[in-house]
């Protein structure tokens, strides 16, 4: 190679204790790509990209960055030598606007006055040269999610950084926000800027990265240029074995028993709402509902659940559901889990009236840990240890912890909403096994998701929601792609 | 005319009981817009009170009092960033220790200083302060306003409380944000406290603050951490306060009403100003973290 990469990992490792989270690892960037980093959580991506940015030190090894080596102590030294980070939490504070949030960035002496007038003019001339649409006098709260990620990308490029690391960027963007992005990153790959992205969407690689790097157990297990792959052997790669082809069912839907009816319901909830809703979910059967966040899917949610969260006399219509009903939240920090308590006070949540659990006003806390050890074994969430803190299990625990609670209560009625949201590719197939094994005991499951691969795979039909209404429905046999998308967008 | 002549002397009395409030709440306002939950305000402001009380007397001067506030609000506050920041104690339980500590230490140096428990000395009449700390309270509140919004600084006092990460991410220290917060927090209230003691009195008093470090906490919540709402808030309080002082001794009819219960209003109008009418008021997200 004449040209020296732009970034060079040569023999790096870091270690924590015991755990290698990265053990010898080498890799390089060619300057002005993109290229993917992908791996399962804890396969040591991350750790790889902290030691980029100057977050960790390596134990062993050297980076180089256009064949000079460098050591960063801080992020600051890393953002000097024009690397930039978006973190997948944004570091932006909500109350104050975008132009604040970039401000606070730029160095100055405490007590003299913030250029806004000047740095907004700069922004919005460097905003339009890579062709964002940003209001900068926006408070960040009042910015979807993709705007907010460009506030970050557009924070980063007025350091005039040449190197972007994205973590986990597509997570939290509706499909055409992913576009959108995807956009606007070719252009800056285009305009000479060296773009990583940490990712676990296989698809997303294929579509984006010119080359890509494969972590496995804290090691690069894999390195090939996008073109010379597809997505199956980069799921073998990452986890190290072929992905199990899910069976055929062999159980069939009972076409006779439903056991959940949506008759003429609508109902609103905040600034937005759902109208003349009609579905029937039967027994052995999984009802997909297709559908960007934000159309109505929490409202349907709470019409079942929780009708007194919805706007006063809003609601309209009946719900008919018979047996227990059961569901995994669509945000499980947010609704399903207190996050500081132990993992056995959290399986208890919603059976806490169970007098398998309780005596009198007294929790049985011996049977409850017992009861919960075994669920953890039996679906395998680690460590198995029900002491712990909630939030000390990784996503993909955390996740089966939460399905494992709702699907050993054996409901007849399953609400899942987004039930892989933020977890690896093991424990996908987990969860989606389990939905499959619910239903074949004869449960009948509403699957609210925003995945498509999820629904195609899971569902025996797709209803689409698309501003609070169902605009199209497709059975298992009309299942197709563009299809679903365009619907979802609410074209025809 | 004599309706004016009320109205006046109401107003220029609401102005004057302000003062202490707006001083302490404006300490409270540094400290937590920096995150880190203050009750310790009416320790702050006691050891303030009592500093100014002392050395004005002392020296007969009340300069020179104030002086001696700044160095002892300086002094508590950073007693108190050092627990709170330094050592990551507990935020609430510090500060009310702080306010213990106060109330303990202060009899401790009146009895070997004076050889009583009680007051201290009183300045005499015209060396203490006849306007000066209400025109200072005002200034201080536009001088914080505009800081605050329109300085690098100001910025990093706002994401300190709010997204204190970003802020590391930019270079900058939250430690030794917070350390200059909570100091200067200290001044601050100090100076509410010797308003007290060298303006509206000329001299010491056991417990003279009688719970406006809290009041002027309350203030700041009402006024959503805001400088000029919470000083708008500090002035209902502070009328609430007057109205009360001039109410004393009031009949219905042939009954007199108990001086006690007429000395609540200002304490309840907090109340309903905190239970009541506080619409939305959102706490810096990292206050307490």
């Amino acid at each position: 190679m004449t040209i020296p990469a732009a970034i060079e990992f040569k023999g790096v490792s870091k270690f924590f204790g015991e755990v290698h989270a990265n053990s010898d690892v080498s890799f390089y960037v060619a300057k002005g790509s993109i290229h993917g980093i992908v791996g399962e959580n804890g396969a040591g991506k991350s750790t790889a990209m902290k030691i980029l940015f100057g977050l960790y030190q390596p134990d062993a090894g050297q980076v180089f960055l256009n064949g000079k080596p460098v050591a960063f102590s801080s992020p600051i030294d890393a953002m000097n030598a024009k690397v930039g980070m978006v973190h997948q939490h944004f570091m932006l504070a909500e109350p104050y606007t975008a132009l604040d949030n970039i401000l606070l960035q730029q160095k100055g002496s405490a007590f003299s006055l913030l250029p806004r007038k000047e740095q907004k003019a700069r922004l919005q001339s460097l905003a339009e040269h890579y062709g964002f649409s940003i209001n900068l006098d926006s408070l960040v709260e009042d910015l979807s999610v993709g705007e907010q990620q460009r506030i970050e990308i557009l924070k980063i490029l007025s350091q005039d950084s040449e190197i972007l690391i994205l973590d986990e960027p597509s997570a939290v963007l509706t499909p055409q926000e992913v576009q959108d992005l995807f956009k606007n990153l070719r252009r800056l790959r285009d305009e000479g800027k060296t773009i990583l992205i940490i990712t676990h969407k296989l698809k997303e690689v294929m579509s984006l990265t010119d080359a890509v790097t494969v972590f496995r157990a804290g090691k690069v297990v894999g390195h090939k240029k996008t073109v010379d792959t597809n997505c199956e052997d980069l799921a073998e790669m990452m986890v190290g074995r072929r992905p199990q082809k899910p069976q055929e069912r062999s159980t069939t839907v009972d076409e006779k028993s439903p056991i959940l009816k949506f008759e003429n319901v609508s109902a609103s909830l905040g600034n937005h709402s759902v109208a003349n809703i009609n579905f029937t979910l039967h027994r052995r059967e999984i009802l997909g509902i297709a559908g960007v966040e934000g159309n109505g899917q929490d409202i349907i949610i709470r019409a079942l659940l929780d009708k007194s969260a919805l706007k006063k006399s809003s609601f309209v219509g009946t719900v008919t559901s018979t047996g227990l009903v059961g569901s995994f939240p669509e945000d499980r920090l947010r609704f399903g889990v207190l996050p500081s308590r132990p993992i056995y006070e959290n399986f208890l949540l919603g059976q806490q009236y169970n007098p398998q659990f309780r005596r009198g006003i007294f929790l049985k806390v011996r049977q409850i840990i017992s009861r919960t050890q075994e669920i953890m074994n039996a679906y395998d969430v680690r460590p198995h240890n029900p002491l712990l803190p909630f939030e000390k299990l990784s996503g993909g625990n955390q996740q089966k912890l939460v399905v494992a609670r709702t699907l050993s209560q054996k409901p007849d009625v399953v609400i899942a909403a987004q039930p892989t949201r933020g977890v690896d590719i093991g424990a996908v197939e987990f969860i989606h096994g389990e939905i499959r094994k619910a239903r074949d005991e004869g449960a009948g499951i509403l699957l609210i998701s925003s995945e498509l691969d999820e629904l195609m795979t899971l569902s025996d039909r797709i209803l689409v929601l698309y501003k609070g209404k169902i605009v199209a429905e497709f059975t298992r046999k009309e299942f197709d792609e563009v299809a679903l998308g365009t619907s979802m967008g609410g074209g025809r | 005319m004599e309706f004016m002549l009320l109205v006046f002397s109401l107003l220029f009395a609401t102005l004057r009981l302000a003062t202490p409030l707006i001083f302490a709440s404006m300490g409270g306002f540094m400290s937590e817009r920096s995150g880190v939950v203050n009750v310790a305000l009416e320790g702050f402001m006691l050891a303030g009170a009592f500093a100014g009380a002392v050395v004005g007397y002392s020296f007969d001067s009340a300069w020179l009092g104030w002086g001696a506030a700044l160095i002892a609000g300086l002094a508590m506050g950073a007693f108190y960033a050092f627990f709170t920041i330094e050592l990551k104690a507990d935020q609430i339980i510090t500060g009310m220790a702080v306010n213990l500590l106060v109330m303990g230490l202060i009899p401790f140096i009146t009895k070997i200083l004076y050889s009583s428990t009680g007051s201290t000395p009183a300045l005499l009449l015209e060396d203490r302060f006849r306007f000066e700390p209400m025109l200072m309270a005002f200034i201080l509140v536009t001088a914080l306003t505009y800081w605050l919004y329109k300085t690098r600084s100001g910025l990093w006092l706002l994401f300190a409380g709010e997204h204190p990460e970003a802020l590391v991410a930019s270079g900058v220290s939250v430690r030794k944000v917070r350390w200059a917060a909570v100091s200067l927090s200290g001044v601050f209230a100090a100076w509410g406290g010797t308003s007290l003691s060298l303006f509206l009195a000329s001299s010491y008093s056991p417990m003279m603050t009688g719970g406006r470090g809290f009041m002027a906490l309350a203030a700041l919540i009402f006024g959503k951490w805001r400088p000029l709402p919470a000083f708008l808030a500090c002035l209902l309080f502070a009328f609430a306060d007057a109205v009360q002082i001039r109410l004393q001794g009031m009949h219905i009819g042939n009954f007199e009403i108990p001086v006690q219960f007429i000395q609540i209003l200002p304490y309840v109008v907090t109340i309903i100003a905190l239970a009541g009418f506080i619409g939305k008021s959102r706490a810096p997200k990292a206050l307490g973290k």
